[in-house]
């Protein structure tokens, strides 16, 4: 037990202090989701606690641990958050205490029951709140028909469903989400700089800039965005040709163009302003994510604020304003300038960014009145960071759990087929056994915590007998990998390599530390991304096979 | 079941043995080194030595969860080893509170280590590991995550890269002085002026003479000579502000410092017409216009760090920080404190207060952008985010490879990235060890021991001496009579300055812990002569405990671990070539790796706070020759371990069934 200083909640100013290094990842919005947030967890093995504990050390609001599992042995061995004094009793209850003192902020609670029961849906007694209540609900070394059951209510219910198992060198991670929409993704972005078509106040500002009437150092400190827009215009001018779907031999004619304005070899703004000319001189194009965001049939009938903004940002696209492009975010990048030239360059386009957002808000009040929702449904703060964002919008669907058929080619193209499959194999061998592939039968082995010399003697036996029992499951489950691939995905020539089989043979689904370790972090890295709706997550599919050296995110 | 029952079966009984026998060293507390101590002691480890030269503060707690609450100010290293020997007492674990880089660890230190894993956040610190590693030859594995990225990779002398095969980004940017001091125009030139002039001469410790031209780095001779007028100006205005820090603690303090800085200095600067000829000039700053403006309800110690404060509101900020510093100096002044100086740190929140509200005055001033506290606070401590999660599965991975090496299965190693990538999220990537940079400075290198009976009685007359006449036997250097010899940046001797021949080793500071590099004289200028020899480096170590016998004053060793290098390639390759963009496999490598080093700011941010670091430029592999990645065939020693694994050992283990 913890003394009773760290048992109060911390003050404002602490938990600044505190989560200092992860607000510097996902601001405080991002932390506010986290805190508001439930996890449902079902399972508590070493892969649960190890996922939660990087769940509970940032702060997530609450989790529930559902499980009626007992500590043993193989518990003690490789979960940090039980004790051996722990043995016997609920599994799910002894980790909850021990994450509990990671964070006295953070709320947990187990639930003793069988994950099985509690996802069933027939079950009058399973608890069907708490699937559909979840911010985000993570299967941790679960059977099949628990992952498939779970996926189907998540799904049905809209909630996002991580799914991870850890046997021996092996591991998988799956993600489930049926939408998921992030305005935040942090993804790169080219730099927006309207030179082909500049907007009135850029153009007024260009030709307010003359450039004969410069000395040479004055010259040299000219932005290469005033550079280059004159230098279009004097190369349309020239050949009679228009400031659009310029080729490459054209975009050289414009950087030749800029050389030729330089007053020397070595000036730093002219060779930007060259260098930039086969980019700049490209035509607006709106990134392919968001034109296939703004495609999508969700922006038609918008339920949400993501895709109300999404309805009103397709209507200004389409206005005469906009003219086909996307709000601007109002940064610019840095670039060769004297200070006044660059903080007048800085303000023109964080003006037309601001005029941009007014022009967005106010389609986005068309929206949302036809759709008779009230006009501070969506906030000014909501549509700042929309707009800010408006270039690197990304949706995730992937493929729910429970679908017949994985993503064949990604699989093969990313060489994780025959992994999955072979998941997949263990999976339905452990619901046709009761046990997974190379685990002993229930019973065949006793459970115990000291060595006497009469139970070395059986341990010998029990190893020829292992050795035995892994080799048969192993080609029993290479077997049916390649019947499921064959027979129900089609796939012509199944290629499982009979290693493979063997390495998840021997693993007997048993958990390593550090494998698990890997994977809780995969799983909580995703997991922070759904919930704080920043960063794209992965779509879908993360295998580690330290057997063979292989990490490989894939789709399925 | 014990942990080491389990890995047995799934690892095979010899490599569950080996993970239990090793001795390995931690190097870093930290956010990753949390991890991995958890990791190494659930995963087998029995001998593991942590050394750390941290204490705990409550922003680690975010991530480093070995530590609580009440550990706080208190060594990491030892409060780590605490809380895993809690969990496992029969686990042999060790801590130390030292710097690694102290002279004490020493080549023999570091050779007691079967392995050293790097947990680290600095680029100093791991540069010095991975030179002692390769001079004591023991493999390295090395780490580092910044946010949701992160690196592993392998490191064996004379197999692998090392971690200076490929040039690393300057830790902290330089900017010119006239920038920091007259023209700013980016919020970082103002927060550098504000944490490392004004903070530094107000608050900091005096320098002795008053002579600033140290200040002067970056600047070219001719840079300089174009700025003397300007730079004498400078150093007056810094002896006024010495002036001026006499007074701190008196009533109108923060006003005249304000005064001074904000209206006569900026005065001075537009006085000098030709400065302001091709920009915008800086506005003088009225304190009590400023003042007025500043709204009643505004609280300086209640101000929101995520709000971009007005300049009303920067100014009471810092009037209260000023004062609040000026007060805690005086008080150490007068308790007749041995520290009579405040140094700045990002977690004290009045030094904090005051830099931010400092640099958001004189981005006013100048036009230039201002910023919130929460956005100063990351440029002006070098912040870099970090999370448990990407900690979490960088040291698993530490640890899977930790044991392919304890194993002799260097070729399955690899450099794997954690990522998020731009395009298509992917979350892990991997790519083979690259073989080594022929062209390293550091493991292109001989390195052999040096033990020395007596470095007060030694000279570096001797050793040459010794060194030369290992000539003609197996263990000739070939290094040839005209030799010079380097340690760290000093120049020691070369055929043109031999006024160090009969001083003592320990005169020219050639003690245990230190290195000298030899070479064939003018080898390092000319590094496209394919026949020099590779230089050696000496570490010097004291003698091995003899059995009575006295020692020999001097004898050399670790021939055996000598690599063999590769030859010179013809042409120079570019030293740090940029990320490749063939479109291969992991293209999206060399875009994670990027985004690895580079903050939202485009500068570097390789500090405090959590681990980052690991090499910047992605393995293209241009440097080695023929570009082909490290990959032998595996030998027989490889191939009959790989069958060992394969099948459970003879010794007994227990299958529990729960």
């Amino acid at each position: 037990m913890l003394p009773d200083d760290t048992k109060r909640m911390r003050s404002d100013a602490d938990k600044a202090r505190l989560y200092d290094r992860q607000l510097r990842l996902w601001q405080k919005d991002g932390q506010a989701a986290l805190e508001g947030a439930r996890v449902v967890v079902l399972g508590s093995s070493t892969l649960a606690s190890e996922s939660l504990k990087n769940l509970v050390l940032p702060g997530i609001g609450e989790f529930v641990v559902v499980d009626d599992a007992v500590v043993g042995a193989q518990d003690v061995a490789t979960n940090f958050f039980v004790q051996a004094a722990d043995a016997g009793q609920p599994r799910a209850e002894r980790i909850v205490e021990n994450l509990c003192e990671l964070n006295p902020d953070v709320a947990g609670r187990a639930v003793v029951r069988a994950p099985a029961a509690v996802v069933a849906a027939e079950d009058p007694d399973a608890d069907a709140a708490l699937l559909a209540g979840a911010s985000l609900v993570i299967a941790c070394a679960q059977p099949a028909a628990v992952v498939q059951a779970a996926s189907r209510r998540c799904w049905a219910a809209g909630v996002p469903l991580l799914a991870a198992t850890s046997a021996g060198l092996l591991a998988e991670v799956r993600a489930a989400v049926r939408e998921h929409t992030v305005v935040e993704s942090h993804a790169a972005a080219r730099p927006d700089l309207r030179l082909t078509a500049p907007f009135p106040a850029l153009r007024e500002y260009v030709d307010s800039v003359d450039l004969g009437a410069l000395d040479s150092p004055a010259l040299a400190h000219v932005p290469f965005v005033v550079l280059l827009i004159k230098a279009l215009d004097a190369w349309a001018a020239a050949a009679a040709a228009e400031k659009r779907a310029l080729t490459y031999a054209q975009k050289k004619e414009v950087a030749a163009a800029v050389r030729a304005m330089a007053p020397g070899p070595d000036e730093e703004n002219f060779a930007e302003a060259a260098a930039a000319a086969t980019t700049g001189c490209a035509d607006y194009e709106i990134p392919g994510d968001v034109a296939r965001i703004l495609a999508d049939p969700a922006a038609d009938q918008p339920a949400t604020p993501f895709w109300l903004l999404v309805a009103a940002l397709r209507r200004y696209v389409a206005s005469d304003y906009a003219a086909g492009t996307l709000p601007h975010s109002g940064s610019i990048p840095d670039m060769k300038a004297d200070t006044h030239s660059y903080v007048t360059l800085q303000r023109i386009y964080k003006q037309k960014a601001e005029q941009d957002r007014a022009e967005l808000a106010a389609h986005l009040r068309a929206v949302m009145h036809d759709a008779g929702l009230p006009a501070d449904h969506v906030s000014a703060a909501a549509i700042d960071v929309f707009c800010k964002n408006a270039a690197r919008l990304r949706v995730l669907r992937t493929a729910p759990l429970h679908a017949d058929r994985p993503a064949l080619d990604a699989l093969a193209a990313d060489g994780a087929l025959a992994h999955y499959a072979l998941f997949r194999a263990a999976e339905r061998f452990h619901a046709a056994h009761g046990r997974y592939p190379g685990a002993p039968p229930a019973g065949a082995a006793a459970e115990t915590g000291t060595e006497t010399e009469a139970e070395t003697e059986t341990e010998a036996e029990t190893v020829a007998g292992l050795d035995a029992l892994v080799e048969r499951d192993a080609r029993a489950l290479a077997d049916a990998a390649r019947a499921l691939m064959a027979d129900e995905w089609g796939v012509e020539s199944p290629e499982v390599p009979d290693a493979l089989a063997a390495e998840f043979a021997r693993s007997g689904f048993l958990e390593l530390h550090n494998i698990s370790a890997v994977a809780g972090g995969i799983v909580a890295q995703e997991a922070i991304k759904l919930i704080t709706h920043q960063y794209v997550p992965h779509d879908n599919t993360c295998i580690i096979d330290t057997a063979n050296s292989k990490l490989v995110a894939t789709r399925a | 079941m014990r942990a080491t029952t389990q890995l047995a079966r799934v690892l095979g009984e010899q490599t569950a043995e080996r993970v239990a026998q090793a001795r390995v060293l931690v190097v870093g507390a930290g956010g990753i080194g949390c991890e991995l101590l958890k990791d190494l002691c659930m995963s087998g480890f029995r001998r593991i030595h942590v050394v750390d030269l941290d204490t705990i503060d409550l922003s680690n707690l975010n991530r480093q969860f070995l530590f609580q609450q009440r550990h706080i100010k208190r060594p990491k290293a030892e409060v780590a080893v605490q809380a895993i020997r809690a969990f496992n007492p029969a686990i042999d674990a060790t801590a130390e509170q030292a710097n690694i880089k102290d002279a004490a660890y020493d080549v023999d230190w570091f050779a007691r280590f079967d392995l050293v894993l790097n947990a680290l956040d600095n680029l100093d610190a791991r540069r010095h590991v991975n030179t002692m590693c390769l001079a004591a030859h023991v493999p390295l594995i090395e780490s580092g995550t910044a946010g949701y990225l992160g690196q592993v990779t392998a490191i064996s002398g004379g197999r692998t890269e090392c971690f200076e095969c490929r040039p690393k980004p300057a830790e902290r940017k330089t900017y010119p002085v006239c920038t920091i001091r007259s023209t700013p125009s980016e919020p970082i030139h103002c927060i550098v002026w504000a944490k490392d002039y004004l903070f530094a001469r107000l608050f900091g410790e005096r320098p002795d003479d008053g002579n600033d031209d140290d200040d002067d780095q970056g600047m070219s001779a001719e840079e300089k000579a174009e700025n003397m007028a300007e730079l004498r100006q400078l150093r007056e205005e810094s002896r006024a502000l010495a002036r001026l820090a006499d007074a701190a603690g008196s009533a109108d303090f923060a006003r005249r410092v304000f005064d001074k800085v904000f209206s006569d200095d900026i005065a001075r600067l537009l006085s000098m017409e030709d400065m302001w000829r091709q920009r915008r000039p800086p506005t003088r700053l009225d304190y009590d216009a400023l003042r007025a403006s500043c709204g009643a309800a505004f609280d300086p110690a209640q101000a929101d760090d995520q709000a971009v404060l007005s300049p009303g509101e920067s100014l009471a900020l810092f009037a209260y920080a000023a004062d609040r510093l000026a007060q805690r100096l005086a008080e150490q002044r007068q308790q007749q404190q041995q520290q009579r100086f405040l140094s700045f740190d990002k977690d004290d929140d009045d030094a904090l207060a005051f830099v931010a509200a400092t640099a958001n005055l004189r981005s006013h001033a100048f036009g230039i952008e201002r910023q919130s506290v929460f956005a100063i606070k990351a440029m002006a401590g070098n912040i870099i985010p970090a999370i448990a999660t990407t900690n979490a599965i960088v040291a698993g991975m530490m640890v899977m490879q930790a044991m392919l090496v304890l194993t002799q299965r260097l070729d399955e190693c690899h450099t794997a990235y954690v990522a998020y990538g731009s395009g298509r999220a992917r979350t892990i990537l991997r790519e083979p060890l690259a073989a080594p940079n022929p062209r390293c400075p550091v493991c292109r290198r001989r390195y052999l021991t040096l033990r020395v009976a007596d470095c007060a009685q030694t000279t570096l007359g001797d050793v040459l001496r010794f060194v030369r006449g290992l000539a003609g036997s197996a263990r000739d250097l070939g290094l040839g009579e005209d030799v010079s010899v380097v340690e760290g940046h000093r120049l020691l001797y070369d055929p043109d300055f031999d006024d160090n021949l009969a001083r003592p080793l320990a005169h020219l500071g050639l003690i245990p812990g230190k290195m000298a590099t030899l070479a064939s004289d003018g080898d390092d200028d000319d590094d496209d002569d394919a026949c020099a020899p590779v230089p050696v480096v000496l570490s010097i170590a004291a003698p091995r405990a003899a059995d009575g016998a006295a020692p020999e004053p001097l004898s050399i060793e670790g021939f055996e671990h000598i690599p063999e290098f590769a030859p010179l390639p013809k042409a120079a390759a570019p030293a740090s070539s940029p990320p490749s963009d063939d479109g291969n496999d992991d293209g999206g490598v060399a875009e994670a790796v990027a985004e690895l080093a580079v903050d939202d700011d485009g500068a570097i941010v390789l500090d405090e706070g959590s681990d980052s670091g690991g090499p910047a430029v992605p393995c293209a592999s241009e440097a080695a020759p023929g570009g082909e990645p490290h990959k032998r065939k595996l030998d027989e020693g490889d191939q009959a371990a790989l069958k060992r694994r394969a099948v459970p050992g003879d010794s007994g283990f227990v299958v529990l069934d729960e």
